[in-house]
């Protein structure tokens, strides 16, 4: 096991150089002097040109570039936004924690439907029920995320005005508020998420039913309901737990129509903000930031997959 | 899995086989997609298969090719035949001055579906329906664009990668992580912003580019477990040379699954475009595509709600459709995989 | 008798046009710099053309909002942007009308536009010219401190300066004004030396040029800092500022200024501004209770706000007028005939259609609205109106020109690539356009969209053909259109590249007269000019709109310090200050 674990951190370390990287090289090969995008073609100040290129390293080769860039980004500088001014690492470091709550939140949720919807899929398999419930699973899959968002605001702030239809109330300023403000970008984003775990539920559990054991648990006199959810589950528990990990890491970059739609302060919103002023450096923060938590966090599922299977715990 | 293999290669084959990267892939078809199909069996005919359908997969099919359909005849009519086919030019802006006629039109922005406009006129007095007809060619376009170059880059890299192993796989798989970890839209996004591109074929190209990876997980998943077949290692045995086992054994056996997900990733990349169209980032406007409808529908969403609906409804359907015909195909190849 | 008769038939409308013109609503005063962004609004025109010929008929449209005299004290207003405020630094930030809605309640500015478009004291007293117009003897108003504690003295006018000058902002407002040197004579006293004379010097001391007064020493020590936690005069004092999710500002209670009766202001306690982007659920956030407050600048929200119940609307029209330009320089549209048949194949009424903006904005002619003071008759007439002949026929002269300045054969179509930033209203009246020009079937139209900064950036560098823009404003026309007939071998800020010297000189008139009618007739003979070139095409007046809750007054019923109305909200830029709540 051990050295399965050494294998996993060495090729995390791998990709994540490799991922900060293409990053770097994506925005600092972009056609066109930076200088250009970032002052303008209008009258220059040569000096501040210069501060620019100094600050940039323009002049320094390629490579050297990027080992500056990462060296400082390793300690939290990112560089400043050429547009506001402000630290770039300060601006994500706000609006991670948005993001992150309307990721975990939107699993919750998507968890909380997916396991029953599944499980009753499973266990009445091509039965009315199935069909239906994965009926409606796929048309939850297939409607875009806005689209539904679009709905739930016209339907809870304006027609029942029982929800704000925007904004964000931070978790320090009351949790109730913070609820009220996040309950429906997250029930937008879990749709798709609820979708795929569900399937992911069914066809495991199907197979799991096969199994002889769970025929010697019926012939024991079980109730379905005990087997189904003692016993079936529990083997699927692993893959859910690793799709699980891995939704949230795409969450994190995916949720970017959202947070324009409900005007969320999260990192989706700021990347688009910035996309449109082309704030390089904050592009770049931004996407450097979500590509390195993507890997991170996939990285940590592999390491508690690898601890948690007792059939790769074995060999 | 083979038992000759040495404990590590185990580990990391079953590793590999589980991780999370793979499951990402994998989970898209709840594990349904690891199942190898085994040896061919004979072909049937397009028909056979369409009768075997349940009545859900037939009615997507039938949508789908009345898709594909709607897109080609809406190109046959700008390019061919310069909209002499009795399909209204989506772009023409009907309430305006008409050059041709030299008048102003009647009709009215926002108008509810009528026999000469039968889903309406959106907020620039254009027919609905013929924008949604040709909004399907760009659907189909960035679909199969996308599929196109994950089945064959991605079903190339997977097949070979499986059945060769070693250090050919090590190094691939390593690159094929790396795009990977990317989280896709953010990337998307990124790139499609910074190199301000707006044609259709290079997104679609950038799309089905970032989605190479998945496939290449799929078909390597699939090509391990058929190398480990007995025909294939009998195939071996006899001294076929490996580029003929890959090329007659190995990839025809992956190409049904591949091709079972790529329908499903169909579906995925549509409302990618969908998305892209929503943020201003996709084909340059006036193009049609359902996701611009969508997002422009939205701003008279109070005068005409149907304008959104439409194009929405369209875009719904296709995903449903494609995700219906795909779980159809997957369950046949694994279900006579499984009845061997 | 007959030839009587239709001279008379022709005065008519042409009187009514000019008397209306002359009973104008509010005008407002908004910095849509030229050099710097194109607002995001459009314009609309209403369809009340008596006449084919006559764009000068505008329709009255209601802007204010009657004042109660139940005015109250306290009460917390929420507000919808459309977009976060880049920073709040008036030196270096990019101003927006989001910006502005939170800059006047933090900073006040030393002149203000009073609602008949003149200039007067806000911050500052007055202002002395010395006779050849390049000495400026300002007085400023005693016992004025700043949010920190820090008086406002005529050292703080001038240290402010150098920040100025170097500010990304401002540093072009100063050269264009010709601003020099600013010395403080006494402790009140300030004294601004120009190099050149400049008759409008103090319409640069309003708004969002040089006029707001932030604390230099503050804002010199640490500029990163200062655009969160911005220290001005004003009636309202930042509180908490979370970027793209909300900033919060509290009443001032040392606040200087004081209503038309001497009541203290500001009324509110406190103003929460949130940018919300997105258009329709911004108008939901105001409908459904989330917000108290919106602004707009899109034609179709307006409609939809207008369409609502028990909303107090404040709406304007002012001076900023959609449209676009040719690139002068480069053929085809070097050719005034190719340019004139464009814009006569333009149909502004269709175009506004488009922008969603029908009964809301007005046609326009030329930089100033019907409206407007400035307003001139022979330009407005001077203006190509839609004519589908009359445009082809101009366009085939050219085509079949054998000596043709973009090379191609007799008979060949011209290439004319149009380029708006993907604003989706914006893209709708542009397709309006792009289906004439192309049904003309004598242009090959090229549809292409940037994002707003390279749009902006193409401009500058000359790299378009029709470009879509935004131009003018309430201040006084130095502002716009001095830039706009510079040299361009001299200035990028010329988009269209026409130039004439005789132009200059217009302005340089301008520049040495304080009086107003002749200054008119020479800014009026410019756009006449324009329009006789083709120079640019016009998509309507701006439409802008401010919604609030039916409670909140005092939006356009402010006062300047001596008493006189304000100028309401040009460019839906609110002034907080002045809003209260009635019970």
């Amino acid at each position: 096991m051990i050295k399965t674990i050494a294998f996993i951190l060495l090729r995390l370390v791998a990709t994540l150089l490799a991922v900060t990287f293409l990053t770097f090289a994506m925005v600092a090969l972009l056609p066109g002097d930076p200088v250009d995008t970032i002052l303008g073609t209008a009258q220059r100040d040569p000096a501040v040109e210069e501060q620019i290129r100094e600050d940039l390293n323009l002049d320094d080769p390629f490579v050297v570039r990027y080992f500056t860039w990462l060296g400082n980004a390793v300690t939290g500088d990112l560089g400043s936004s050429y547009i506001t001014d402000q630290p770039v690492a300060d601006t994500i470091s706000q609006r991670v924690p948005v993001t992150a709550q309307l990721a975990s939140m939107a699993i919750l949720i998507a968890v909380i439907v997916a396991i029953p919807v599944g499980v009753l899929g499973a266990y009445k398999q091509s039965r009315w029920q199935d069909t239906t419930s994965s009926a409606a699973v796929q048309v939850a899959l297939s409607i875009p995320n806005f689209i539904v968002g679009i709905f739930l605001i016209w339907l809870f702030a304006v027609q029942l005005n029982w929800l704000p239809s925007s904004n964000w109330s931070r978790l320090s300023d009351g949790v109730v508020d913070n609820l009220k403000t996040a309950i429906m970008p997250s029930v937008a984003l879990a749709l798709g998420a609820m979708a795929l775990f569900s399937r992911l539920i069914r066809s495991d559990m199907v197979a799991t039913l096969k199994e002889d054991y769970i025929l010697s648990a019926r012939a024991k006199g079980l109730s379905d309901r005990y087997i189904l959810f003692r016993h079936a589950l529990r083997p699927s528990s692993l893959s859910l737990m690793t799709v699980v990990g891995i939704t949230f890491g795409a969450l994190l970059g995916g949720t970017v129509v959202i947070e324009t739609l409900f005007a969320i302060p999260g990192l989706g919103f700021s990347l688009i903000n910035a996309i449109n002023a082309r704030d390089i450096l904050l592009i770049q923060g931004i996407t450097v930031f979500i590509a390195v938590m993507f890997v991170i966090i996939n990285t940590v599922v592999d390491l508690l997959y690898v601890v948690l299977d007792p059939r790769i715990r074995r060999s | 899995m083979a038992t000759t293999e040495s404990g590590f290669e185990k580990t990391e084959e079953t590793l590999a086989a589980n991780s999370a990267l793979t499951a990402r892939a994998n989970a898209a078809a709840a594990a349904d997609f690891e199942v190898p199909p085994g040896v061919e069996q004979p072909r049937q005919s397009v028909w056979s298969i369409f009768k075997e359908m349940p009545f859900l997969v037939k009615f997507s099919t039938m949508w789908l090719v009345a898709v594909l359909f709607g897109a080609i005849y809406a190109q046959l009519d700008v390019r061919v035949f310069n909209g002499s086919l009795p399909l209204a030019d989506p772009n023409l802006i009907l309430s305006g001055f008409n050059p041709s006629t030299g008048e102003f039109g009647t009709t009215e922005a926002l108008e509810g579906p009528s026999w000469a406009h039968p889903l309406g006129t959106d907020a620039l007095a254009r027919d609905t329906f013929s924008r949604v007809v040709h909004g399907s060619y760009v659907s189909v376009i960035v679909a199969a664009v996308s599929v196109i170059c994950g089945v064959i880059v991605g079903g190339l890299i997977g097949s070979l990668v499986g059945f060769v192993r070693g250090k050919t796989e090590t190094v691939l798989m390593a690159g094929i992580d790396v795009i990977l970890a990317f989280p896709a839209l953010v990337l998307l996004l990124a790139l499609i912003s910074i190199l301000e591109v707006r044609s259709l074929f290079v997104i679609s190209f950038i799309v089905g580019l970032l989605s190479i990876p998945t496939y290449t997980r799929v078909s390597r998943a699939n090509s391990l477990a058929i190398s480990n077949r007995e025909f294939v290692t009998a195939a071996r045995a006899i001294g076929t040379k490996r580029w003929k086992i890959l090329w007659r054994e190995i990839i025809p056996n992956v190409l049904p699954t591949l091709i079972a997900y790529a329908l499903v990733a169909a579906a995925a990349v549509i409302v990618v475009e969908g998305t892209l169209s929503f943020l201003g980032l996709s084909v340059q406007l006036p193009t049609a595509t359902w996701g611009n409808m969508i997002n422009q529908a939205r701003r008279d969403i109070k005068q005409n709600v149907w304008q959104v609906a439409f194009p929405a409804l369209a875009l719904t359907l296709t995903v449903l459709a494609l995700n219906q015909v795909g779980d159809f195909f997957q369950r046949r190849s694994s279900h006579r995989a499984s009845s061997l | 008798m007959r030839q009587r008769r239709v001279v008379t038939a022709l005065a008519i409308p042409l009187v009514l046009a000019f008397v209306a013109a002359s009973c104008g609503s509010d005008d407002s005063s908004s910095e849509t710099d030229t050099g710097g962004e194109t607002t995001e609004a459009n314009t609309e025109t209403t369809d009340d053309s008596s006449e084919p010929e006559d764009t000068t008929a505008p329709e009255e449209v209601v802007t204010t909002v009657d004042a109660t005299d139940e005015i109250a004290y306290g009460g917390d207003v929420i507000v919808g942007l459309e977009a976060e405020a880049q920073g709040l630094r008036p030196w270096e930030d990019v101003f927006s009308s989001n910006s502005y809605n939170i800059m006047y309640a933090i900073y006040d500015t030393l002149f203000a536009q009073t609602a008949d478009g003149e200039y007067a004291g806000f911050l500052a007293e007055s202002i002395e010219p010395s006779d050849d117009l390049t000495v400026w003897t300002m007085t400023l108003r005693p016992d004025v401190t700043f949010h920190d504690g820090t008086g406002l003295t005529a050292q703080t006018i001038v240290d402010m300066f150098p920040i100025q000058q170097a500010g990304a902002n401002t540093s072009g407002i100063v050269a264009s004004s010709k601003l020099v040197a600013v010395a403080a004579v006494d402790d009140l006293t300030v004294e601004y030396t120009l190099s050149e004379p400049n008759s409008a010097f103090i319409s640069a001391l309003d708004g969002g040029d040089l006029g707001m007064v932030f604390e230099p020493v503050a804002a010199a020590a640490d500029p990163v800092a200062f655009s969160l936690n911005p220290i001005g005069t004003g009636a309202f004092t930042m509180q908490s500022r979370d970027p793209d999710n909300e900033t919060v500002i509290v009443k001032n209670p040392d606040y200087w200024r004081t209503d038309a009766d001497g009541n203290p202001l500001p009324y509110l306690d406190s103003v929460s501004f949130r940018p919300i982007p997105d258009e329709g659920n911004r108008l939901d956030a105001l409908i459904s209770g989330t917000t108290n407050a919106m602004i707009t600048l899109r034609q179709g929200t307006i409609r939809d706000a207008l369409e609502e119940s028990g909303l107090n609307f404040y709406q304007f029209q002012g001076s900023n007028i959609g449209g676009g330009y040719f690139n002068t320089l480069k053929a085809p549209f070097d050719d005034q005939r190719v340019r004139l048949g464009l814009v006569t194949l333009t149909d502004q009424d269709e175009m506004i259609k488009a922008l969603g903006g029908e009964g809301i904005s007005q046609a326009g002619s030329q930089w100033s609205s019907a409206d407007s003071p400035w307003f001139y008759e022979p330009a407005a007439a001077a203006y190509s109106n839609f004519d589908f002949d009359k445009g082809k026929g101009l366009l085939e002269e050219y085509i079949n020109d054998p000596a043709r300045s973009d090379g191609k054969g007799a008979g060949e179509k011209i290439d004319v690539t149009l380029s708006c930033p993907p604003d989706p209203s914006l893209i709708a009246y542009v397709q309006v356009i792009e289906q004439i020009w192309s049904g003309s079937e004598l242009v090959n139209v090229n549809l292409t969209s940037f994002d707003q900064a390279t749009h902006i950036q193409l401009a500058l560098t000359d790299e378009h053909d029709a470009h879509c823009w935004r131009m003018s404003g309430e201040g006084d026309p130095s502002g716009y259109i001095n830039p706009a007939v510079a040299d361009p071998a001299e200035s990028s800020l010329n988009f269209s590249n026409y130039f004439d010297p005789e132009m200059v000189g217009w302005t340089t008139e301008a520049g040495l007269t304080t009086d107003f009618e002749t200054r008119k007739e020479l800014y009026g003979k410019i756009n006449q000019r324009w329009n006789e070139q083709g120079v640019y095409w016009y998509a309507g007046q701006t439409a802008t709109l401010v919604a609030t809750d039916a409670d909140i007054y005092g939006l356009d019923s402010w006062t300047l310090p001596d008493g006189a109305p304000g100028l309401g909200t040009p460019n839906a830029e609110a002034r907080w200050a002045d809003a209260y709540i009635t019970q």
